[in-house]
């Protein structure tokens, strides 16, 4: 079920919503779990029983790690805790990428096991990971209601695409999840947003994309080539971060505070800084269960872990691929380039990082080398087609609207413009808040409504 | 207004609007409320493992949701109109050209080079081998390329025409394109369907007889020419979902009630080249033989010597009737229901003397038997 489905709109989540706030606080719980289910078994009902086994297998390992705080035996229990969420992390989300990987480089052939890839999988996974390492570390209890914990690690909203949620930033509301009126409207407002952002913006960059893509990358000229990029980067910025704000948006629904995962990336002025504002409950995540403590030769680890980021979005080596070109040039900016950078303006420093960002944008989105090869060419104007040519002027004046406000709502300025009106103290700046904060939401939810149905 | 007020009238406003789509789409669905006068599919639905297995049931139920919504073809005509007004110039594959004109897409990217060669190579065997005669039909995004959208893309039909008189030769080459081109300001082809009218398909067969030398002269008016339907709407309008000006199809008079036997896959057909009862059917076209066959055997009446065997597709149908008079029998191999191997059914004639070979079909339908 996806997030900009009928199904989900128009039956899964007003019946679900309905359900959660008519029954008292102790059952929501019970009634988040349930949902979660619902909405994970419709695409592999299968995939529920692994669900399921990752909640109980943690929630036991949680108990026995809290019985036995304080000894040895504790550490061996997380150890097996982790083994285990690696093991089923591996097996379901990775088995046939390793496979692949094998049989390339070894020349054998091994078959495959060829099952769909469970949703959400490194999502609940890590999820339920951060659990025993906080209650091994003693940042939290143990959670003794089965399906408190369970409703944690199945909870539906950030199984498309995250936000990762910590268990001890939920712990409380868990308890008896109590939504505010507050929460539910600036929810519902999120929640519109960020369907706006996947339904209307996201998917037109990738019919951009597909356009460009289907003119095949030895016929592109270089204005082509960019705008592809363009298309590509707006596609996964929109997908990815509409998504985190409809899960948002719904956690603030229930009454839960669920983290931010994009903060502007395309604002950023270096590839570190990128890195910290795109998909951040991974890399807090990443730094907080991976990093704390003692790493030995933490900028390696540093580079293999945003380079093993790639593969958070899928199995592939070309993500593999975009995670290390990042990777490298984070190395490089904390090795020596950070202070040239404090002797650059921040517009040089913004495209520089602007260029390399949009240079791997290119591995993520081509499967093979020799395609990447090509199309770098003709991202700067060694292409087939010259600099520019009928396909570039076609497409921009297909797509100019929508790559325009890609370009508008990528940037932070808008979203200081609305802080502008909020916290202005004239009434005509108030009034134009109010009035918008009503009128935009239901206006995107209407318009991604529209293009749902009607397409 | 209070904070709190504000925010129940937030909550109030997107609640609302999600419950109106909602209850409204279950009410119809129910039967309560009226559905727009669109056939619904029936929702087919079967529990099997495999379905369960790879999320196909749900993706079926989901399917079926979306394509039963209420009023459906308005909401989509909106986002039509809205992509329209955001200066989109292609729906579905078709592009909105100039002059109320619409125009198949066929990309440049969709015909590799691959796809060419073995096209041409197929083109010169049967030149060389049956001494076939090569005619194929440009376009209308081809012939009228100034009414397509600025800088839409498009196939350069007429440099694989160049690459085909090279490897054909001049004797087996018919230049259509320089004729049709010649009369573009005519109406040659339909403005809402990819064929070419019944004038262009005259233009076609005068430049064939001057090609085929050595025929018997027979005349056609043009200027007589008679309408058969005068609403008829390509299909460009179904793919786009666009209300289109209603045109008419035009036939020779001249070609009407000839002595014929139309045998159809071995079949009797109604022997007439026309199908009066195609006119009012979803296909309209049809009313030219049709296309759903594999090969036709039109017994013209005439007492001539030789015979004709067109390895032709749906554009081929309107010039037939325009050839029959030249020939005792002609013989139709619908290509399409070959694909790339449509040499195959010139089997049946190995050995016979008295036969020639024209191909005539559209470029793009020549080079998809290709891509298959």
């Amino acid at each position: 079920m996806e997030f900009g489905s009928i199904v989900f709109l128009l039956r899964f989540l007003p019946i679900f919503i309905a359900f959660y706030y008519v029954v008292p606080g102790r059952m929501k719980s019970f009634i988040l779990l349930l949902g979660s289910l619902c909405f994970y078994a419709w695409r592999v009902p299968i995939y529920v029983v692994l669900l399921l086994a990752t909640a109980v297998s943690d929630y036991c390992h949680g108990l026995l790690i809290e019985k036995y705080k304080g000894k040895r035996t504790a550490g061996i229990i997380l150890g097996n805790a982790l083994f285990f969420d690696s093991a089923l992390l591996l097996f379901f989300g990775y088995a046939d990428f390793l496979i692949g990987a094998i049989n390339a480089v070894t020349g054998l052939e091994i078959s495959k096991f060829d099952f769909p890839i469970p949703l959400g999988l490194t999502i609940f996974i890590f999820q339920s990971m951060s659990y025993v390492i906080d209650v091994f570390r003693g940042n939290v209890e143990a959670q003794r209601n089965l399906i408190s914990y369970a409703a944690f690690v199945t909870m539906f909203p950030q199984m498309p695409g995250g936000p990762i949620v910590c268990y001890r930033d939920v712990e409380q509301t868990l308890r008896i999840p109590k939504p505010e009126l507050h929460q539910i409207s600036g929810g519902a407002k999120r929640f519109c947003i960020g369907l706006a952002k996947k339904v209307l913006l996201a998917d037109l960059a990738g019919e951009l994309w597909m356009g460009v893509e289907s003119l095949g990358v030895s016929s592109l000229s270089m204005g082509t080539a960019w705008l592809g990029v363009f298309a590509f980067a707006f596609r996964m910025y929109y997908a990815y971060s509409g998504l985190a704000d409809m899960a948002i948006g719904i956690g603030m629904c229930l009454g839960f505070s669920l983290p931010e995962s994009f903060r502007y990336p395309f604002a950023a002025s270096s590839v570190t800084d990128f890195l910290h504002r795109w998909n951040m409950s991974l890399v807090i995540w990443v730094k907080e269960y991976v990093f704390r403590g003692n790493v030995p030769g933490r900028l390696f680890g540093a580079f293999l872990a945003w380079s093993l980021m790639g593969l958070w979005y899928g199995p592939d080596g070309t993500f593999l691929l975009w995670g290390v070109w990042l990777a490298v040039f984070y190395v490089l900016e904390t090795i020596f380039w950070k202070r040239v950078q404090k002797a650059l303006p921040f517009v040089v420093n913004w495209l520089l990082t602007m260029l390399v960002i949009s240079v791997g944008w290119v591995f993520f989105a081509l499967n093979d080398m020799e395609s990447v090869k090509i199309y770098l060419y003709a991202l700067f104007g060694q292409g087939a087609a010259g600099l520019m040519d009928d396909h570039f002027w076609y497409l921009l004046s297909e797509y100019f609207p929508v790559m325009s406000l890609g370009i508008v709502f990528a940037l932070p300025q808008l979203s200081m413009l609305i802080r502008c009106l909020r916290e202005g103290r004239s009434g005509l700046s108030m009034a134009l808040y109010r009035f918008g904060e009503k009128t935009v939401p239901a206006i995107l939810l209407l318009l991604s409504l529209l293009k749902i149905v009607g397409e | 207004m209070s904070e709190k007020k504000n925010d129940l009238f937030t909550i109030a406003i997107v609640a609302a609007i999600l419950m109106i789509f909602s209850t409204t789409d279950l009410l119809t669905k129910l039967g309560i409320l009226e559905k727009d006068n669109i056939t619904e599919p029936e929702l087919e639905l079967s529990l099997s493992k495999d379905d369960l297995w790879n999320g196909r049931f749900f993706e079926k139920y989901e399917e079926w949701e979306q394509e039963t919504f209420f009023n459906r073809t308005k909401w989509s005509e909106i986002v039509r109109n809205t992509r329209l007004t955001l200066g989109r110039r292609e729906l579905n594959g078709i592009y909105l050209g100039k002059r109320g004109r619409y125009f198949e897409k066929h990309a440049g990217e969709d015909y590799p080079l691959n796809v060419m060669e073995r096209a041409l190579d197929d083109l010169k065997e049967i030149s060389e081998e049956r001494n076939a005669l090569i005619m194929l039909i440009p376009t209308s995004d081809e012939v009228w390329k100034e009414d397509l959208p600025g800088y839409a893309d498009s196939f350069d039909q007429s440099a694989f025409l160049g690459r085909v008189r090279d490897t054909v030769g001049e004797e087996a080459f018919i230049d259509l394109y320089a004729s049709l081109k010649a009369h573009e300001g005519e109406r040659l082809y339909y403005s809402t369907d990819p064929h070419w009218t019944s004038l262009g398909a005259y233009y076609g067969y005068l430049i064939w007889r001057r090609q085929a030398g050595n025929k018997l002269p027979v005349y056609y008016d043009p200027g007589k020419l008679v309408s058969v339907k005068e609403d008829f709407v390509g299909k460009y309008a179904e793919k786009t979902g666009l209300e289109m000006q209603e045109e008419s199809i035009l036939t020779f008079g001249e070609t009407y009630r000839r002595s014929l036997s139309v045998l159809v896959d071995g079949e009797e057909s109604p022997e007439e080249f026309y199908h009066d009862e195609k006119l009012d059917s979803a296909e309209p076209l049809e009313y030219f033989l049709g296309n759903d066959f594999r090969v036709a055997e039109i017994t013209t009446g005439r007492d001539r010597k030789e015979s004709l065997v067109v390895i032709g597709d749906s554009y081929a149908n309107s010039m037939l009737p325009l050839l029959a008079p030249h020939y005792r029998k002609i013989y139709v191999i619908y290509a399409e229901s070959f694909g790339a191997d449509w040499k195959r059914a010139l089997g049946m004639f190995e050995g016979r003397e008295d036969l020639e070979y024209l191909l005539l079909q559209s470029v793009p339908d020549y080079l998809e038997l290709y891509r298959q």
